[in-house]
């Protein structure tokens, strides 16, 4: 029994397009993720194994292996728990599989909460790039993906939120975008860095942290 | 757990009961190979159930749950594949822990999977 879901993976700045296999057979008990995962990817396993259980889905018996294409790819984060999750529920009958193609992106927490993860805007414009029906991202990250323009957004708090949005459950109507803040303008100007004299190699190291959101300080 | 040690034969019966009344079928029992022994094999629906059985009297070691080891888990695992092997099935499989110690029966389904056993990274 095979299930099939769209995700993406940031590279540099770049949204790139993940697709995610899922294959559940019969045989001993044995789930891997191929596809050249990072060791957080391949951490994922026990988090979908618990947040299946505890959303009260059944974690199927069997071999269930995940393959996450292009496989040339390195993948890393944890943007892939929820893609993943769903589509072993695919796979395993749970639930139907997508009428429309969907990006699907969230980490999972063990009980089945959807965590917020990073990147969510580039990754919703790709989605509205390559004509997607709509992204599927944490609640928590909906304003940032809200900030696309004609993008169809489906936030979720959790896994069965998910599931219910793949049964039809739930309307298959975008969440309207909330309220903007006024953003930037709030934030009291700070001083440039163009009045900073010299120091090249100091400024093209906080621009470029600055322009991938990396940490500085640690 | 070899035949003829009766409090392992008295828990194993225990266990049947068990899985019986839980709607399991019982396979098979005591099978053995190459000095792995599969406890109870039996189906649960369209799955394939390796069943270990525990027993224990006290727990001042942990419980019985605690004696199902890595390297059992590993016996397990090679005994469950030659099963498999021999009897052609290509069912789902999983291997389940039934914990006696006192009431009540304690049953840990999926207890441990091939990749818990043999990690890969």
């Amino acid at each position: 029994m095979f299930g099939r879901l769209t995700s993406g993976a940031i590279l540099g700045v770049q949204a790139q397009r993940i697709d995610i296999e899922c294959d559940v057979s019969g045989g001993l008990p044995c789930f891997q993720i191929v596809g050249l995962p990072d060791k957080e990817v391949s951490e994922s396993r026990e988090r979908i194994r618990s947040a299946l259980r505890n959303a009260g889905y059944s974690f199927p018996a069997g071999r269930i292996t995940a393959n996450l294409a292009p496989a040339d790819v390195r993948k890393h984060g944890v943007a892939f728990d929820l893609p993943i999750a769903l589509a072993i529920l695919i796979a395993s009958g749970q639930i139907p599989a997508p009428q429309a193609p969907l990006l699907v992106v969230g980490e999972l927490a063990l009980d089945g909460a959807v965590r917020p993860v990073a990147g969510v805007l580039p990754l919703t414009l790709q989605a509205a790039a390559d004509g997607m029906a709509g992204a599927v991202v944490p609640i928590d990250n909906l304003a940032e993906a809200a900030l696309v323009p004609n993008a169809t957004v489906f936030p979720v708090a959790s896994l069965a939120d998910a599931a219910a949005l793949f049964r039809g459950e739930r309307p298959m109507s975008p969440a309207p975008a909330p309220a903007r803040s006024s953003g930037p303008a709030s934030v009291p100007p700070a001083r440039d860095l163009a009045e900073v004299r010299g120091q090249y190699a100091a400024k093209r190291a906080l621009e470029i942290a600055a322009a991938g959101g990396h940490n500085l300080l640690k | 757990m070899h035949v003829g040690n009766a409090p392992g034969r008295q828990a194993e019966d225990a266990a049947c009961k068990l899985l019986r009344s839980l709607g399991y079928a019982i396979v098979a029992r005591n099978w053995s190979f190459r000095g792995g022994e599969l406890d109870i094999v039996a189906r649960d629906g369209d799955t394939l159930v390796f069943v270990e059985v525990k027993a224990r009297s006290g727990s001042g070691f942990g419980g019985p749950e605690a004696a199902v080891s890595r390297a059992k888990q590993r016996r397990l695992a090679a005994a469950a594949s030659a099963f498999m092997a021999r009897t052609d099935a290509d069912l789902p499989a999983r291997f389940d822990v039934v914990a006696l110690e006192g009431d009540p029966v304690r049953i840990h389904r999926a207890a441990f999977s091939l990749d818990d056993v043999w990690p890969t990274d």
